[in-house]
């Protein structure tokens, strides 16, 4: 995939891409991503943090009347395309799939604002699945958010699914949200809704993968360090080994070096 | 699942994959890279020990014992495992058994030997990654330059990153699909074709901390004393790198989503 290295990220979606509950700056899953691009890949990345907490996805939406306004499909212009971005990261169907959208016009919105910025900008658009919540309590009790709670476990998988087959028509990214989380409780918070500063690592890191391993170029300052540094076998690794394991190394070391000697 | 975590003591089990090697910084090491986020999280110290041997193979059956380093991992888990009384448990142990075409029915009676007696004797929870994809031809996999460690394919690979895959689930220990990870992506690979490089090592650390973090809710201690100590809540996190228009419009709708607050 010819994209990248990538120096303007735009986060786009609701209270999940805000980096909500997260109680470090440094563990919101936005972060982790742009913290471990910076780290890999050659160039400077600047992030543009446009996720809109209690937002959806479009005005059809059965929550939109109590949503944080403009929905996603009023404000996607503004706040993305006009900021010409290379790596677009969308988090967005939470808060569609709890208020009880139906599958088939939450798709076309979601397929409407991914071809629209990539025509428009030329960017990587990354999807991130819907993961798993606990149903019932905070944020999810039926009794204190009624219009929150018109979802199940089985339409947040369908949710899940349904993204990851938009992310494939559209030469777009997916990352498996319910894959990466394995439904631990655990890695939410309290409010059974948002992700806890573990998942949210948990899930920058599985964003990062998906990118990575489709994206040569992350790979850009890995390979020079290799070059000018010449770091192979007989400079590297060992780290918290001892002085047994590193002699047993030695004495097979002449055996190994073939393809370094050439 | 045996252990829950929090882990105090890391035992890291294998080859020269295990050893770290071909990462140019230090802390980019999988092994490393595991540890740092388990200390990030849980509440507990960690202490690891590395005892990855590179040029190993697991065990004197193994095609390419002779030319391997020794003693095999057979010949020394009680020592480099069992004696340091850990809790945690990796052994990413196939790339030289695999790569010196030792039958897979061997491979696996071996490891299961090694688990086993691994967990009967330590009690620790026991992490098992599989095999990542390589290149053949080239770098140490160039049969001309290694033809002991040459003796493989693709196909064997992916055979033996399933089985490792089964006989985890057996022991009921944790599996990592490696080749899952890394989608066949060349560019993991340090230039001999074979060991990880910073990048690919980076993503096996956080691979390997996924699968524990999601199946041992002792990782998540930290997270959960600090959420109750501080009220962490939507009201106080998000929004690094947003604007002032997106706080003003998350104020404007903040209202209908503090009800559980208000009771």
């Amino acid at each position: 995939m010819e994209h990248g290295p990538f120096r303007k990220l735009v986060v786009l979606g609701d209270s999940i891409a805000y980096g909500m509950c997260a109680a470090e700056p440094e563990n919101e899953w936005n972060q982790v991503v742009a913290d471990l691009l910076r780290k890999f890949q050659d160039e400077p990345l600047e992030v543009f943090n446009r996720g809109l907490p209690a937002g959806v996805i479009s005005p059809r939406c059965p929550g939109y009347g109590e949503s944080a306004k403009p929905s996603l499909l009023e404000r996607y212009q503004q706040h993305c395309i006009d900021l010409a971005p290379d790596l677009v990261i969308i988090a967005e169907g939470l808060n569609d799939m709890r208020s009880g959208m139906p599958l088939q016009e939450y798709v076309e919105d979601l397929e409407t604002i991914v071809s629209d910025i990539q025509a428009g900008t030329g960017a990587l658009v990354v999807l991130l699945g819907a993961y798993h919540q606990t149903y019932g309590v905070g944020a999810n009790d039926p009794e204190v958010y009624p219009t929150w709670t018109r979802w199940s476990y089985d339409i947040s998988k369908a949710y899940n699914l349904a993204i990851k087959l938009v992310a494939e028509k559209h030469g777009a990214i997916f990352a498996d949200a319910q894959q990466i989380m394995g439904g631990a409780d655990w890695l939410l918070h309290i409010d059974a809704a948002h992700l806890n500063d573990l998942g949210h690592v948990l899930i920058g890191q599985g964003i990062f993968q998906a990118i990575a391993t489709r994206c040569e170029s992350v790979a850009d300052k890995t390979f020079r360090v290799i070059d000018e540094k010449d770091v192979s076998i007989l400079n590297t690794g060992g780290t918290d080994t001892d002085d047994d394991i590193q002699q047993l190394w030695a004495a097979a070391l002449s055996r190994f070096t073939d393809h370094i000697d050439e | 699942m045996p252990n829950r975590g929090p882990f105090r003591r890391l035992v890291i089990l294998g080859d020269s994959n295990s050893y770290g090697m071909c990462a140019h910084e230090a802390r980019n090491e999988w092994n490393q890279v595991l540890a740092n986020w388990l200390r990030h999280f849980q509440d507990e110290p960690l202490q690891i020990f590395n005892r990855g041997l590179p040029a190993e193979v697991i065990s004197p059956r193994c095609p390419g014992y002779a030319d391997s380093a020794k003693p095999s991992l057979l010949e020394r888990y009680q020592r480099h495992c069992i004696d340091l009384n850990p809790d945690l448990v990796v052994i990413a142990q196939s790339l030289n058994d695999m790569r010196a075409g030792m039958p897979l029915q061997d491979y696996l009676a071996d490891l299961e030997t090694i688990a086993r007696d691994i967990q009967a004797q330590t009690g620790a929870l026991i992490v098992l990654p599989g095999m990542y994809h390589q290149i053949h031809g080239r770098g140490v996999n160039d049969p001309n330059l290694y033809p002991t460690w040459a003796k493989w394919n693709d196909l064997e690979s992916a055979a033996y990153n399933h089985a490792i895959g089964l006989l985890a689930a057996k022991l009921g220990a944790l599996y990592v699909d490696a080749r899952a990870v890394f989608n066949g992506a060349d560019w993991v690979l340090h230039s001999d074709c074979c060991h990880l490089n910073d990048l690919g090592q980076v993503l096996m650390g956080n691979a390997i901390f996924q699968v524990i973090a999601n199946h041992c809710a002792g990782v998540a201690d930290k997270t959960m004393r600090v959420m109750d100590e501080e009220d962490v809540s939507i009201l106080n996190t998000g929004g690094t790198d947003t604007d002032e228009e997106i706080r003003e419009l998350w104020n404007a709708a903040l209202e209908r989503f503090t009800i559980e607050f208000d009771d």
